[in-house]
């Protein structure tokens, strides 16, 4: 059976799930290798696992949200990724809805607990 | 020491899609490189084969970090799910429901009760296991071609109705169960001992049951077809009300036909003299004719009933609708 601590943790990758796209498309703003993008998500506060960052990467360069190319950096070949035009007008609608979301939500956890109508 | 990521990188490389396999495997390669000279240049030294070992342990198991780039993720999705389970906890039923009365049936005729199970459970085994991985297939295949969606089509008004009796599922699976045992019987598929044991008495189908073969064999499919279209629809209460009422009245109609011959069982005896063996088959066919007479009146019952059940749900449908009134439902 799965104690407090387990649950606390499934709880928690349930919520980061979605915000994880909007932090990486919002990172991409500027061009990044993979290295590097998740070094800037760790600094800003958002860990993200290795093995999970790059076929998210390519599922959405495969949506069209990403462009990338190789280039040659510090005698390696890297793969380079940054917000296609259709990633920038989706981001602007994910964030959008992710401010909403957020209004929304901090408004519910704010309020005052209420006793129901009978 | 960089024989380890060369060894990782071809574990993982082996699971990846043949197309993006070389692209992927680049990428990958100049993303542990640079994460192992960072940790190289934070400790200021090389790292040791241990550390190494480490490094690669935490960014995963190959075939774990390979799966994330299928398409695929998973077998059975949270959509299919719920019909996986429910098809094939209804299968293994039914499966085992239909082993039951085979066994019942062999026991019944003389057969020793452990020999039975013996023989038996080598082939439910193996028909289970083969049960589980056909649903398991259905609904993968469901998953893989994006066709959940027809899984979940349903509409409110194929709900079965929430007052009134109607057959639970599990009436319903073990006369399909039963069905399938008839049926494997009547097509010779399977063979029941038909000699009584101790007194070497043969006991054989009279001839009217051979002209009556092909009906009913047909009535016995019919039957199994009603009883899935029952569990697989059980919202329309009317059609299957008076499929039911029909299968009652033609079963009774048959049983009818072969009571009219009078002559329903053969009886043998090598040992016995003909006058004997004469009074036992008067005997046996006396006993069969009533079994067959109160049988055609538990069908004409039951149709009387499934007719009684349909017309007070004909009433139900033009009576007015009650609402609760505000003390409760």
């Amino acid at each position: 059976m799965p104690n407090d601590t387990d649950m606390f943790e499934t709880l928690r990758q349930e919520l980061r799930r979605g915000s994880l796209i909007l932090a990486v498309l919002g990172q991409l703003k500027a061009e990044h290798y993979g290295y590097t993008l998740r070094k800037a998500l760790a600094d800003a506060g958002v860990e993200i696992e290795e093995g999970a960052l790059y076929p998210m990467l390519r599922r959405l360069e495969s949506q069209g949200l990403l462009t990338s190319e190789w280039r040659e950096e510090d005698r390696r070949n890297k793969r380079f990724y940054t917000l296609s035009a259709e990633g920038r007008t989706v981001l602007d609608r994910l964030v959008t809805e992710w401010t909403g979301l957020n209004a929304s939500v901090g408004a519910i956890l704010r309020a005052a607990p209420r006793k129901t109508e009978p | 020491m960089t024989d380890l990521l060369e060894r990782y990188l071809a574990a993982v490389a082996r699971d990846l899609p043949e197309a993006e396999r070389a692209d992927i495997s680049a990428e990958l390669r100049d993303d542990l490189l640079s994460g192992l000279e960072a940790r190289e240049a934070r400790l200021g030294r090389p790292l040791t084969r241990d550390e190494m070992e480490a490094a690669l342990v935490e960014f995963g198991h190959p075939l774990v970090v390979a799966g994330r780039y299928r398409k695929t993720q998973h077998l059975i999705g949270p959509e299919v799910f719920p019909f996986w389970w429910a098809g094939l906890r209804a299968s293994l039923l039914m499966v085992a429901a239909v082993y039951l009365v085979l066994a019942i049936i062999a026991v019944v005729a003389g057969e020793d009760a452990t020999k039975v199970s013996n023989r038996a459970a080598p082939s439910l085994t193996f028909t289970l296991i083969f049960v589980v991985g056909a649903v398991t297939l259905f609904c993968a295949a469901m998953e893989r071609f994006g066709k959940a969606r027809l899984l979940a089509r349903w509409k409110p008004r194929n709900l079965p109705p929430a007052k009134g009796h109607t057959r639970s599922r599990f009436e319903i699976m073990v006369e399909m169960a039963m069905g399938v045992a008839v049926l494997l019987w009547w097509t010779g598929a399977i063979h029941v001992p038909n000699t009584l044991p101790g007194v070497g008495l043969g006991i054989g189908l009279a001839p009217v049951w051979t002209v009556w073969f092909w009906p009913i064999l047909a009535y016995v499919v019919a039957e199994f077809g009603l009883n899935l279209m029952t569990l697989l629809r059980p919202g329309r209460v009317r059609l299957n009300s008076t499929l039911m009422i029909a299968r009652n009245l033609v079963g009774a109609s048959i049983l009818a036909a072969v009571l009219r011959d009078g002559h329903i069982v053969v009886v043998s005896a090598a040992q016995l003299p003909p006058s004997a063996l004469g009074e036992i088959q008067a005997n046996f066919d006396r006993g069969f004719r009533n079994g067959l007479i109160s049988w055609i009146v538990i069908l004409l019952w039951l149709a009387g009933l499934e007719l009684w059940r349909l017309r007070r749900l004909t009433r139900a449908e033009v009576a007015p609708p009650t609402r609760p009134g505000p003390g409760g439902a």
